[in-house]
């Protein structure tokens, strides 16, 4: 079976004792892992992380505010892929969010990272949003070394209720972090996730949202700023399963040296959703002639009353706005900072954000290299 | 203050725009550029500024005896050089205080100065902004988007105000202003003449010059300043076209 991509990987792992759960990792080693030939994994190749020997180990929880979240008893297996299958066979505990019915939280920070260094994580998360109530949570995934962090996360979301989501996926070294998120969403609920990613080897963020219920609405939007080897694959995966939902997705990519970032972007429209508003458009900024972005739409559209748009570009810095702001006396180096952040920011701007979660954002950006502009707003 | 002599310029592919330009202009003075379309008088404001995309073939530009073309565009603001463009560009995302905050900072920081804190400049962006009639609104847009044509020249002028430029060149900021306006911006200007500041105030209608009195005025055509004058020129050119200064 050494055809199996991963097989020894998969072996390595269970020599360890880590596996938990036997069913699930038969199937994914009789499978093995994706590779370049799988259609959504075409620009993403897994074979550097699974050359790796990592030490499986638990994920570190921090939270600002004590008692928000407990460990997650029910690790479920989800309808994901080969990734979804190693998290439930090792059986990785994540994090339990529940937000009672009616209720108006404070956002809520929590720091996610590995006990271990180099270390394997897997992580099974449950958030729960009950009917009518409001949150915002905001979480950093980060770690300085080469571990490989791997979740899944599945909402609910009750009538009325809105989960705003906001996920920094850091890396201060050479790390891979595969995150994928599966969304169920009521009716006239709400889920906006905001996916920021810095750094990393090998960032792949998937968030997949179930629209059942009309009335609903999910934005799965990100920022992805990456340099050097760095590599993102953001999936998105909208499901229009009920009439009158709406959906809106807006990608923003910066790219520098020989990063590469990719976004597949997947709108599904059910036959008999009728009155559907999906919304997509990925703008990409190419700071370097070896940098690579690319856009994969994936529109698939079985009704006919439905408004679905899409669109990509890609472009280099405004040269007149860069000599405008020199002219104004700002050096080079700052005013392209300001024109990246503008840039990466732009589309979310109309959002309104907590100060503390914009303060955070702001410090974020600004610790990619080379850009060290400073943006915020003003008050007048 | 300001010394061109022997200006030959052009593109980058060898096109030649700017034929021999002679211009010297004295602390406190205001020299006005009149001529047609076409003429040179943008590429000759943007020469002295920096911009990409042109290529002096012979000739200097000093300002305070320092050599303009030696310096980066934001080297030639920091020793005092302004321009007012003609076309400001938009700038999605970097809201219009900030730009004006990171600028007048860039300048002190480069002066020595400390820079102003967001309350020491708020005070002095609101003074100045209100002498424009430019609102807060304005100020918490993006840079020039969706500005109408005179909201971008007013708030060229504000740009102006508050980076207080030795020498400002102003590249028809009075195109677009409606008259009350014009009035506005003239005052502005105004105020800060001073006799250690001077202007080159390029435009094609003499009315500005009424509230902007010139002290020379230069006829450019075809690349070539073909005829410098007190500010009658500016009348003669208003009663009789540019035909007659026609470059031979
Ligand atoms: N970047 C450029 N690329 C191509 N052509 C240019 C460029 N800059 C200037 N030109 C050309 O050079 C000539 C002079 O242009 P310039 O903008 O200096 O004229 P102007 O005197 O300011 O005219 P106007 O009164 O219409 O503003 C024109 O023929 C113009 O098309
Ligand atoms: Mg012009």
């Amino acid at each position: 079976m050494t055809d199996v991509f991963g097989a020894e990987f998969l072996d390595r792992l269970h020599s360890t004792g880590a596996v938990k759960n036997p069913a699930p990792f038969e199937t994914l080693r009789t499978n093995g892992f994706p590779n370049r030939r799988v259609e959504a994994w075409r620009y993403t190749d897994l074979a550097g992380q699974l050359a790796q020997t990592l030490t499986p180990a638990g994920l570190r929880i921090n939270q600002e505010q004590s008692g928000l979240f407990g460990p997650n008893p029910a690790v479920e297996s989800v309808e994901g892929d080969a990734l979804s299958l190693l998290n439930a066979a090792v059986g990785g505990e994540g994090f339990l969010f529940e937000v009672p019915e009616g209720a108006r939280l404070k956002p809520v920070f929590a720091r996610f990272g590995p006990m271990d260094s180099n270390a394997l994580v897997n992580a099974t998360n449950r958030i729960t949003v009950g009917a009518g109530a409001e949150a915002v949570l905001v979480e950093r995934w980060g770690q300085t070394d080469e571990s490989w962090m791997n979740s899944d996360t599945t909402i609910d979301i009750a009538e009325g209720g809105h989960l705003r989501r906001i996920i920094l996926v850091e890396d201060g070294g050479a790390g891979t972090q595969t995150h994928r998120t599966f969304t169920t969403l009521g009716e006239n609920s709400r889920y906006d996730a905001l996916v920021v990613t810095l750094g990393g080897a090998l960032h792949r963020i998937e968030q997949h949202a179930d629209l059942t219920r009309p009335g609903c609405h999910a934005g799965l939007s990100a920022i992805v700023l990456k340099r050097a080897q760095e590599h993102s694959d953001f999936v998105t995966n909208v499901r229009h399963l009920a009439e009158d939902t709406t959906s809106d997705q807006q990608v923003r990519t910066v790219v520098d040296d020989q990063a590469t970032a990719i976004f597949q972007g997947g709108i599904k429209v059910a036959k008999d959703s009728q009155r559907i508003e999906g919304d997509q458009l990925s703008r990409a900024l190419m700071l370097s002639d070896r940098a690579q972005a690319f856009t994969k739409p994936e529109l698939e559209i079985f009704a006919d009353d439905v408004k679905c748009s899409h669109g990509a570009t890609v472009g280099d810095l405004d040269e007149d706005a860069l000599f405008y702001m020199r002219a104004r006396g700002v050096d080079e180096a700052a005013a392209r900072a300001l024109l990246i952040l503008a840039f990466a920011r732009e589309p979310f701007e109309a959002i309104e954000l907590p100060e503390a979660i914009e303060t955070m954002l702001d410090s974020k950006v600004q610790e990619w290299p080379g850009v060290s502009g400073r943006f915020e707003e003003m008050d007048l | 203050m300001l010394e061109i002599k022997g200006l030959h310029a052009g593109l980058e592919d060898g096109t030649e725009i700017l034929k021999g330009i002679n211009l010297s202009i004295g602390a406190g003075e205001v020299h006005a550029i009149m001529g047609p379309n076409g003429s040179g008088k943008s590429t000759t404001a943007n020469i002295l500024s920096g911009k990409p995309g042109y290529d002096v073939r012979s000739g200097s530009a000093t300002l305070d005896g320092a050599d303009l073309f030696e310096m980066e565009p934001e080297e030639r603001a920091h020793a005092g050089l302004f321009q007012a463009f003609q076309y400001p560009v938009e700038i999605p995302g970097v809201q219009a205080s900030t730009f004006l905050q990171t600028a007048v900072n860039a300048k002190r920081k480069v002066a020595g100065l400390a820079e102003l804190d967001a309350l020491a400049f708020v005070r002095e962006l609101r003074a100045q902004a209100k002498k424009l009639g430019i609102g807060n609104d304005m100020l918490k847009r993006a840079v020039n988007v969706g500005f109408s044509g005179g909201e971008k020249k007013r708030f060229e002028t504000l740009q102006m105000a508050l980076l207080e430029p030795k020498l400002a060149v102003m590249d028809e900021t009075d195109s677009g202003l409606d008259v009350d306006a014009l009035r506005v911006v003239a005052d502005g200007v105004n105020a800060l003449r001073s006799p250690e500041r001077s202007f080159l105030v390029i435009t094609h209608y003499q009315r500005l010059l009424d509230y902007i009195v010139p002290d020379y005025v230069h006829i450019l055509s075809d690349g070539k300043i073909v005829k410098s004058g007190d500010k009658s020129l500016a009348l003669e050119v208003e009663r009789t076209g540019y035909a007659e200064f026609e470059a031979a």
